[in-house]
């Protein structure tokens, strides 16, 4: 309050001085002149400066500790989020005091200058300024034929996939060591290069087919897992038994009969899913340059390598 | 509440991103041909699809005012078909894409809060929406409370908010649909809590790309009438099923032997209710609804992922009886001997009922709470993992009895929440019509998260030996019932049904522990329940003296939350032949698949964080698959009644 008090001395004494003026000179050509001299522009900019630096220093000032109206609700606010109800006169006062001691804690490590090389307070700040800037730019609707243009370089996101046709036999580890059930595959392969027929070398039943027809490497993954039998079906010789691979169910031989590359569709016919990919890939664009934009107006000296600022 | 700006410039941006492919009027994605129609493919070349059938987005006031939630519905599907999703900043992408998948957000307030986040939008100028913007939380409460009391929130126009938020759910589940590749279903949660407290709530699906606008809970509380309108729609040639999900929390209510005036349930009311209800949820984030360990109390394994407790008022335990669909079976007997109908002959279903919009389902990608998200991608680090164990304790924001008597709100208990469940259909192939038909027989198995394949038929000529032939499928779905129908007639001489049963692993998850078979019947008006442990992995043999099986063992590492599968089968099957079978005594008979023990979210947590595992919850589980049942039905009135329904299909 001794703040406030001094400032309105101060402004009782200017008021009388503007008093005065006005006394001295009652006609309107003499009250324009006034708003004219430079003189009084001079004392009232220097009003206005003297009132916004006191008033900054209020605030600022580091050992007034102010709980205004507005905190005070937002401490409530935050309690009742975690806790649903609204906290009692007692609680109010500790969640104050906790407030007045983080705050007062908070200053000092300010002043000591603990925040300056804090990893957490740098990253925060960061992210804070990446989202305002990521906020500012909306790509403008693509035409057509820029659409059709920028397909052309992005064939590859829309080709169909490879279709795998192919027959496996499967040994069970069900009840035996993983490595024994490795064997006995490994043993019919060599029956099977030997002129041996797939259903004489002793495989498991498969509980689904032993042969699938143009499945793709998703769908046979949803079978057979994210596994190394899965990822063979694109790499195993064609037309000639190969193995033991595993799944996840156990060792598998592989015939991969023929294998259909996948195909890329007509601009027509993908044209919707074309702009809604190119309207993503845009913002994420936008984004990044707002943001190489802003570290641009930076300058990079890298003593680590001898650069001089 | 500087805390909440990131996230909600984020939101902006994704909504600002989004916006184009969620407008009703952008057209259509582009649909690939579908190969074959369903007709050509034969009954026994179904595949198995797995999918998500509730979940929620910022489209459901509680996801948004509750659990702070941005996504919006069509990222949910992205999400869900395997596309990245940015979450808080994150790109994030499921481990495995869904099969199928439906939005289930809340009819009430649809789409209400949410318009929030738009500064620019009407709601965000007027008072009310102010107060709310400023505690998200409080919205709940008040909301709640208004359409309890049927009553309006001056300012708030969820009818309007709710036209507009309805269009966008039919565009973005429209365009997200990828016959051949990726299902979705128009969809919607019908809300109903008796007393504010009983949890009544069921999700309504629709087959095709056109959708009324939802028939809510404010509209009616009553089921039959929600039945009413999927009829009215029906005949409209807009077809529609609801699977009611929940009824550990129902107080009794789901499976009571009364309609909702109090008469006991008739014919009619039963036979309704299942033209409408085929299928119910068994499994799902909020607890697994089989059965409880007070109504089981020989079934070893009934102790799994209990939420006993009412969903608004987490210390209040519901009541037990009417609660559970093992006992809905038996119930279901009792009152078709009465009255003829069975309202409980529905099928399974398994969820997550996540309220973040990304759907998971693996026990490792789950972050405990309704609102956390994969942990592979956002660990939950620091206090919140504290907060997700226990350790640091928080207190309920749902609790409104709490609120009416100034009492503290229940501490929270985030470990009763389980990890993700998941639907599995038998379908000929991956569209709304045939999906949509799977449900509607129940051709359908529940898993509390993995995708164990089960296959389950009952019928009266099966032995080992169908099993030893290569296409024994073909003969199980010609002379047998495959599982959600009816045993077929039985044949002249034949003393007892034999079931043949199938149940293959996750290829990317844990081994099998176990087949069994459920069996529920009626002895003397009171209904009876028997677990017979059918095949069993590792060679392991049924004590004769107390009928049970060995405990598998555990491979689990608590300290790394790993297992290992050197326990346990890949692939258990077997025929069963029922040696208790009494002809003149109804039955129900399920299948259920128990995988080997395997580390529980908690734990993942715990080790991830170099945390104490939990003393209130299990560190492992034993994730399982449950089939939809088979029925039997004496022969007599009944059983004309059943045979019409058998020839019908």
């Amino acid at each position: 309050m001794a703040c406030i008090g001094r400032g309105v001395k101060v402004g009782l004494s200017v008021r009388t001085r503007f008093a005065e003026a006005l006394r001295s000179s009652i006609s309107i050509v003499a009250l324009a002149r006034l708003v004219r001299d430079p003189l009084v522009h001079f004392l009232v900019a220097g009003l206005l400066i003297f009132f916004a630096s006191q008033a900054w220093h209020d605030v600022h000032d580091q050992r007034v500790i102010l709980v205004t109206p507005e905190r005070a609700a937002e401490l409530s606010t935050k309690y009742r989020l975690q806790f649903g109800t609204a906290p009692s006169e007692a609680q109010m006062t500790q969640l104050i005091d906790a407030y007045v001691l983080q705050e007062a804690l908070y200053r000092e490590g300010k002043a000591m200058g603990l925040d300056r090389d804090d990893e957490i307070i740098r990253r925060r700040l960061a992210q804070k300024v990446t989202f305002l800037q990521q906020d500012r730019s909306l790509p403008p609707q693509p035409s057509t034929d820029e659409l059709e243009a920028w397909y052309g370089t992005h064939l590859k996101d829309y080709a169909t996939p490879v279709r795998i046709t192919y027959s496996h036999l499967y040994f069970s580890t069900d009840g035996v060591e993983d490595a024994a059930a490795r064997a006995r595959a490994a043993k019919a392969l060599v029956a099977l290069t030997s002129g041996g027929m797939p259903d004489g070398v002793g495989a498991d039943d498969f509980p689904y087919q032993n042969g699938f027809a143009a499945q793709t490497p998703t769908q046979a993954g949803r079978l057979f897992g994210d596994t190394d039998f899965t990822h063979q079906l694109e790499t195993a010789p064609l037309a000639t038994w190969s193995g033991p691979y595993r799944s996840g169910y156990g060792w598998h031989l592989l015939k991969v009969e023929a294998r259909v590359p996948g195909a890329t569709p007509a601009f027509a016919e993908v044209q919707d899913r074309v702009r809604e990919d190119y309207l993503h890939g845009a913002q994420a664009k936008a984004n990044g340059q707002a943001l190489e934009r802003l570290k641009a107006r930076y300058r990079v000296v890298r003593q680590d390598l001898g650069g001089q600022p | 509440m500087s805390h909440r700006w990131p996230t909600l410039i984020s939101a902006l941006i994704v909504c600002s991103c989004t916006a184009q492919a969620e407008s009703p009027q952008t057209p259509k994605s582009v649909r690939p041909q579908t190969p074959a129609t369903a007709s050509e493919v034969t009954a026994s070349e179904r595949q198995v699809y797995f999918g998500e059938m509730h979940l929620h987005t910022s489209y459901s006031f509680d996801a948004w005012g509750l659990m702070a939630t941005k996504s919006t519905p069509d990222e949910a599907y992205r999400f869900g078909r395997g596309e990245a999703v940015e979450v808080n900043g994150q790109a994030i992408r499921r481990g495995w894409p869904l099969d199928f998948m439906a939005v289930t957000d809340h009819s009430e307030n649809m789409g209400l809060l949410n318009q929030l986040d738009d500064p620019a939008s009407e709601i965000s100028q007027t008072a009310i929406g102010k107060e709310i913007a400023k505690d998200p939380a409080k919205s709940f409460n008040m909301l709640r409370q208004a359409s309890q009391e049927r009553r309006m929130i001056p300012g708030l126009d969820p009818v309007s908010a709710g036209k507009t938020a309805w269009g966008r759910q039919v565009a973005a589940a429209n365009a997200n649909y990828r016959p051949g590749k990726f299902t979705t279903f128009i969809a919607y949660e019908w809300s109903q809590m008796n007393e504010g407290k009983y949890n009544l709530h069921r999700n309504v699906f629709f087959v095709g790309d056109k959708a009324p606008l939802p028939f809510s809970s404010a509209d009616s509380g009553k089921p039959e009438d929600l039945w009413t309108y999927l009829e009215q729609n029906r005949a409209q040639g807009m077809d529609a099923i609801a699977i009611p999900h929940n009824p550990n929390a129902s107080n009794g209510l789901m499976y009571d032997w009364n309609m909702s005036d109090g008469r006991p349930i008739d014919q009619a009311y039963a036979e309704r209710r299942m033209r409408n209800e085929p299928l119910s949820e068994i499994v799902q984030n909020k607890g697994q609804s089989e059965t409880a360990p007070e109504l089981s109390p020989n079934d070893e394994f009934a102790n799994f992922e209990i939420y006993d407790t009412l969903l608004t008022q987490r210390d209040v335990k519901g009541k037990v009886n009417g609660s559970y669909i093992r006992q809905a079976f038996g119930r279901g007997l009792v009152i078709q001997q009465k009255t003829g109908g069975n309202p409980f002959k529905f099928g399974l279903a398994g969820a997550s009922d996540y309220h973040n919009g990304i759907s998971t389902s693996d026990e490792k990608a789950f972050a405990g709470s309704p609102g956390g998200i994969d942990p592979n991608v956002n660990v939950p680090t620091g206090d919140a993992a504290k907060k997700l164990l226990g350790i640091i304790q928080t207190r309920s924001l749902i609790d409104d009895q709490a609120a009416r008597t100034g009492k503290p709100p229940a501490i929270n208990n985030p470990m009763q929440g389980g990890s993700s469940g998941l639907t599995g259909v038998w379908a000929e192939q991956n569209t709304r019509e045939s999906i949509f038909a799977a449900l509607k027989r129940k051709e359908t198995f529940a898993t509390s998260g993995p995708r164990i394949r089960v296959r389950f038929f009952g019928g009266w000529d099966f032995s080992p030996a169908t099993l030893r032939k290569t296409d024994w499928t073909k003969q199980a779905y010609r002379t047998g019932a495959p599982m959600g129908s009816d045993l077929p007639f039985r044949a002249a001489g034949a003393s007892a049904p034999s079931f043949i049963l199938q149940a293959v692993k996750d290829p990317d998850g844990a081994n099998l522990d176990r087949l069994q078979i459920v069996k529920v019947w009626v002895e003397n008006g009171q209904n009876k329940e028997k677990i017979f442990d059918v095949a069993l992995s590792g060679g392991r043999k049924t004590d004769p003296r107390t009928g049970k099986a060995p405990a598998v063992g555990s491979t689990v590492d608590l300290t790394t939350a790993t297992y290992k599968n050197t326990i346990g089968a890949a692939t258990l099957q077997t025929v069963w032949r029922d040696p208790e079978f009494d002809a003149a005594k109804p039955a129900v008979y399920y299948l259920r698949a128990l995988e080997i023990p395997t580390p529980r979210w908690t734990t993942y947590i715990a080790a991830k964080n170099g945390l104490p595992l939990p003393t209130s919850s299990p560190a492992t589980v034993q994730e399982r698959a449950y089939s939809s049942p088979i029925w039997f039905t004496p022969t007599g009135r009944q059983a004309v009644r059943s045979d019409v329904r058998l020839a019908q299909k």
